[in-house]
């Protein structure tokens, strides 16, 4: 079922459709008409094995003979792989074939397992059955009428036929009804070329229609400033009012009105407020939802596809970027069962605008502090970048690395450092519990595993902003096996019901203690979890509250357990766990993203300071004989204050590994070229070592991937898998703690570390569509 | 010389107009502009004909109509072109004829035009215009054409660099824009 | 243990037996080392494959790479304390 599902997301044009070039290598069958109209009519023979002959064999009633063999006995590039977890068969016999389907299957998907998709608009395995849009009804054998194969459960030893008479006269009557209503809206459609219902037209319509009365109109609604809404087009297979009620949690979609009169749409005027909202474009099978920017700017056969991985939050979700002619035209999802499904947030499918504005494209140097920044050639910027490095003593040369710095560089930069006897390698991570152990900062317990928690605590995170797909899973276990999540934090809405217990310390701390009420819970809970957000440690109280968050963590015995870890950091930017894994140092919490303040130690104010893509930095405490260097691809606040900038490449234009927050390393793909003089960031700094006189070690991409794999090889290996934190290691690890006395501010109630969704890089803060989402969502 | 074959008394013959209105449209002529008008009428139109004047539209162009002759060639319009006029084209193009009289016209309907405006007619009609491209000079070419002055508009760069001084910012071309074409007819 | 001259210690395991006696070796004395050394780095990264190493990187970028494998929980603190005396 899996690799079928990969086979198809890999094939289609969007994840949310169906593969009909399944259906032209596999079931040649299904053709009706036109297999007709092209062949001669000869008498029925006896059937032939296997080889596909020229011409289509007719029977009396004039369809064509089927090829008598399933897909899946063919070998064709198709292997039913079935869930571990439902493994038990029944059998049931699909165009004259016993064949061994799972148990609890509907026919639909019985079909699906050896195969045969079935056409169909309103039936998504992701979503409950409605069965409304009747295309996908096949013959059962002593059944008055063809059933609907999505809704009916597959028993032994029942007879189906997928391609009868019946069945295709069915289907090329469902296909008229629809159109019958449908505008000619083709040429100026957004679907046009990935539509559901062009293509299941031409394969199981039939092909001519009768229409002689005028069609009905529906006024269009106003969803936001993301979903464009043609609703004269909506064939009403409700997926959308389906997703939106059931994935993303908002109950702002329905139907109103019956038969001829029924309209989709919110009734009184209000948007989708959700996070997740732009996935009902890529649900609906028609171009009743499309996506507002990308409006009539492409078609879908000019594009070229790249698989890559999504970089503006903390989630690696798997995203295919689509292009042509050398800029970003849209992004779509691409399935991943362990991070996004087939889901991805507003920002990865919208932010991709933001990648043409306020691009860095050549070097800039700053000749005067007075004097504005002036174009410059790669030459002059590095030597002056590193003179300043040969020039500055180890003590004062500081790096920052941003949200957005992929690990090859990161690594190449400290590396770089260190040779200059600087350890001031900074992330744009707060500091937490201590990175010595990779359990106190990433997701303990993966993505998928969250599935298996049975109590949830949440702490200072408002995961409907800083991950809203992993909120829409805790959502399916809260509503399908009623887990208690509880949460200390913000009060806001996550779109199911949690019990609130409070946004102050105290609560921590009671927690931690176990004197509080929930503590029972989670220690009666058989696989416990306990998400803290990063906010939590923007607090000047940030020790002190990684103190009690660790002292909760090992008093909890069912937390850190063999076989699960139930620990987790939900970071909210992409380069956080690669940066600490490589060993760079979070930012203190009381220098608040400053600049010369270490962990304790008294630093010298900063002499050379180099930002990798890092713009929260702070002004005021940068010395005024500061030099800096800006090394990213947007010109963002640290773009204005630098010395010397050095145009980097963005995500879509490099192939950098980034780790998501569950520790799994995710490789994007260059997708198009930097712009103008730009280049790999990772390369710019071997250069500069190089031209101070200490060249780094590698000066090819295998060189490189070899220095990782030393260095961290959980990131190196190149297969996208987590490599697990022993629970003995992470007990022993997270428990030693500072055993100081810490002051607690009780008055700062918990916050999430992320203010506005839209903007939290330099990538969204640089997009008009994220703009006006800000401006219409007032987040 | 060789015998001709007789003719079916019902034959078609290609003067369709009877020689007496004939004759009669051409005094009428010589009455109103002189001998050079009436000739140079008689040049332009190929034939005389007379008919009822059923009405005058707007523009001022009279539709006239003469039932005993053959289908197809019973209904007609002339047009208001100037008396000395020696290249009608100049002053009269098929598109100047008036919605209301077009069905009638060309025999889509028996309504003339006072008829149709009382039962189809809108307030909110915009005013006729006749197709602009009669005149050569009007005649819609697309931007970038040779004839045309103005250059086709550029469309713009694929991506806009950050410019560290506003001032240059605003000297740029604006982002390409696929969905909006108003930057690629004509930028002046 | 004197590891004033490291400026940052990396123990690299795998999931087999082979790092069975630095994985021992962390459990039981992670503890005294981040109390005599709280500001040193001591990263520990797991990942199947990996040949279990210990590396301790000195000033200007200097590394030393000892490997782990089959070695007990006391034969890796000796390693350790050879590194942090050894002058970079």
């Amino acid at each position: 079922m899996l690799a079928a599902l990969q086979a198809r997301a890999a094939a289609t044009a969007r994840p949310g459709r169906v593969s009909l070039q399944l259906l032209h290598k596999g079931a040649r069958g299904v053709r009706s008409s036109d297999a007709r109209a092209s062949s001669a009519v000869q008498p029925a023979q006896p059937s032939q094995p296997a080889a596909v002959s020229a011409v289509v064999q007719l029977d009396e009633a004039g369809f064509a003979v089927l090829p008598k063999e399933l897909p899946s006995m063919r070998g064709v590039d198709f292997k039913q792989e079935l869930d571990p977890r439902y493994a038990e068969t029944i059998e049931v016999i699909i165009d004259g074939h016993p064949v061994q389907v799972q148990k609890g299957s509907s026919l639909i998907q019985a079909c699906e397992q050896v195969g045969i998709q079935v056409p169909r608009f309103c039936y998504h395995e992701r979503l409950s059955v409605a069965g409304n849009c009747r295309m996908c009804l096949v013959e059962i054998e002593k059944a008055p009428k063809p059933v609907a194969a999505c809704a009916m459960p597959a028993a032994p030893g029942m007879k189906v036929f997928t391609n009868s008479p019946i069945v295709k006269k069915a289907r090329e009557g469902v296909m008229e009804f629809l159109l019958a209503n449908h505008p000619l809206d083709c040429p100026i459609c957004d679907q046009g070329g990935e539509c559901d219902l062009q293509d299941q037209s031409l394969f199981f319509g039939s092909d001519r229609g009768r229409t002689t009365e005028s069609r009905r109109g529906v006024e269009d609604k106003n969803l936001g400033p993301l979903v464009k809404t043609v609703m004269t087009r909506c064939i009403h297979c409700t997926r959308c009012v389906r997703f939106a009620t059931e994935v993303a949690g908002v109950d702002e979609l329905g139907t109103v009105g019956r038969g001829n009169a029924m309209e989709i749409g919110t009734y009184v005027e209000r948007m989708l407020d959700s996070e997740i909202s732009g996935n009902i474009v890529d649900l609906c099978p028609v171009g009743a939802l499309t996506s507002k920017p990308y409006a009539f700017t492409a078609r879908p056969w000019e594009l070229r596809s790249v698989e890559s991985i999504d970089v503006l939050d903390g989630y690696g979700s798997n995203i295919r970027v689509d292009t042509r002619g050398g800029e970003v035209m849209r992004i779509l999802p691409r399935l991943n069962e362990d991070i996004n499904e087939e889901w991805i947030s507003d920002k990865t499918r919208f932010a991709y605008d933001g990648l043409k504005r306020q691009r860095l494209d050549t070097p800039l140097i700053r000749p005067d502090p007075e004097m504005p920044l002036q174009p410059a050639t790669w030459k002059d910027a590095l030597t002056l970048v590193a003179q300043k490095f040969k020039a500055t003593p180890g003590a004062r040369i500081g790096a920052f690395a941003g949200p957005l710095a992929d690990v090859e560089s990161m690594l190449a930069l400290k590396d770089l450092c260190n040779a200059f006897d600087s350890e001031a390698i900074h992330c744009d991570v707060p500091a937490g519990p201590l990175a010595d152990c990779r359990a106190a900062y990433t997701l303990g317990s993966t993505i998928a595993g969250v599935e298996e928690a049975d109590a949830v605590l949440l702490l200072s995170t408002d995961l409907k902003r800083e991950a809203p797909l992993l909120n829409a899973r805790l959502r399916r276990r809260v509503y399908h096996d009623g887990v208690r999540v509880a949460s200390v934090g913000p009060r806001v809405p996550l779109t199911y019901e949690y019990e609130h217990l409070g946004d102050s310390v105290s609560q921590l701390l009671e927690l931690a203690n176990g004197t509080h009420p929930f503590c029972k819970v989670l220690a009666g809970a058989q696989r416990p979890l306990v998400l803290v957000g990063t906010g939590a440690y923007e607090r000047t109280d940030a020790r002190g509250v990684a103190w009690a968050v660790q002292k909760l963590v090992t008093s909890v015995p069912a937390l850190i357990q063999d076989g699960w870890l139930g620990f987790g950091t939900v970071q909210p930017t992409a380069a956080a766990v690669g940066a600490l894994d490589l060993g760079l140092t979070p930012l203190a919490s009381s220098a608040a993203a400053g600049v010369g303040a270490s962990d304790g130690a008294i630093a010298e104010p900063l002499g050379l300071v180099y930002l990798l893509g890092y713009d929260s930095i702070d002004l005021d405490r940068l010395s005024p004989d500061a030099f800096v260097v800006y090394q990213g691809h947007h010109g963002d606040v640290g773009a204005e204050t630098a010395d010397v900038v050095l145009p980097g490449s963005a995500y879509t234009e490099k192939v950098g590994t980034y780790a998501n927050m569950e520790g799994r390393a995710q490789r994007t793909a260059r997708a198009v070229s930097p712009p103008g003089e730009a280049r790999d960031d990772w390369k710019i700094l071997r250069a500069i070592s190089e031209l101070a006189g200490k060249p780094l070690p590698y000066a090819g991409v295998d060189g490189i991937r070899e220095r990782l794999a030393a260095v961290a090889p959980q990131l190196a290996d190149g297969t996208e898998s987590i490599h697990a934190v022993s629970p003995d290691i992470a007990k022993a690890m997270l428990a030693v703690r500072a055993s100081d006395k810490f002051d607690f501010d009780t008055k700062t109630p918990f916050a999430s570390c992320i203010d506005n969704f839209y903007m939290t890089d330099a990538i969204s803060r640089a997009s008009t569509t994220m703009a006006s989402c800000t401006k219409a969502f007032a987040k | 010389m060789p015998r001709l074959l007789p003719t079916h008394p019902k034959a078609y013959t290609s003067i369709q107009y009877p020689f007496a209105d004939q004759l009669k449209k051409f005094a009428q002529e010589l009455r109103i502009g002189g001998l050079f008008h009436a000739v140079n009428r008689l040049r332009q139109m190929n034939h005389l004909r007379v008919g009822r004047l059923v009405g005058e539209d707007t523009n001022g162009n009279k539709y006239y109509e003469n039932t005993n002759v053959a289908y197809g060639r019973s209904r007609w319009v002339e047009p208001k072109v100037p008396l000395v006029a020696f290249e009608m084209d100049k002053y009269y193009d098929s598109s100047q004829v008036t919605p209301e009289w077009h069905g009638w016209l060309h025999y889509m309907s028996d309504k003339p035009g006072p008829i149709v405006k009382a039962e189809f007619g809108q307030t909110w009609t915009v005013p006729h215009k006749q197709n602009p491209s009669i005149d050569r000079s009007m005649h819609y070419t697309p931007p970038g054409h040779w004839k045309n002055t103005l250059t086709r508009g550029r469309i713009g760069p694929k991506y806009e660099a950050w410019a560290p001084d506003a001032a240059d910012a605003a000297a740029r071309l604006p982002l390409r824009n696929y969905s909006d074409n108003t930057h690629t007819l004509r930028i002046e | 243990m004197a590891l004033r001259a490291v400026r940052e210690v990396r123990v690299l395991l795998c999931k087999g037996e082979a790092s069975a006696g630095a994985k021992q070796f962390i459990v039981d004395k992670y503890a005294e080392i981040k109390k005599a050394h709280p500001l040193l780095p001591f990263l520990v990264r797991e990942a199947s494959g990996a040949a279990p190493t210990l590396t301790a990187r000195f000033a200007h970028g200097v590394e030393k790479v000892v490997p782990l494998s089959g070695l007990s929980s006391a034969d890796v603190a000796k390693k350790l304390s050879e590194l942090g005396s050894a002058s970079p």
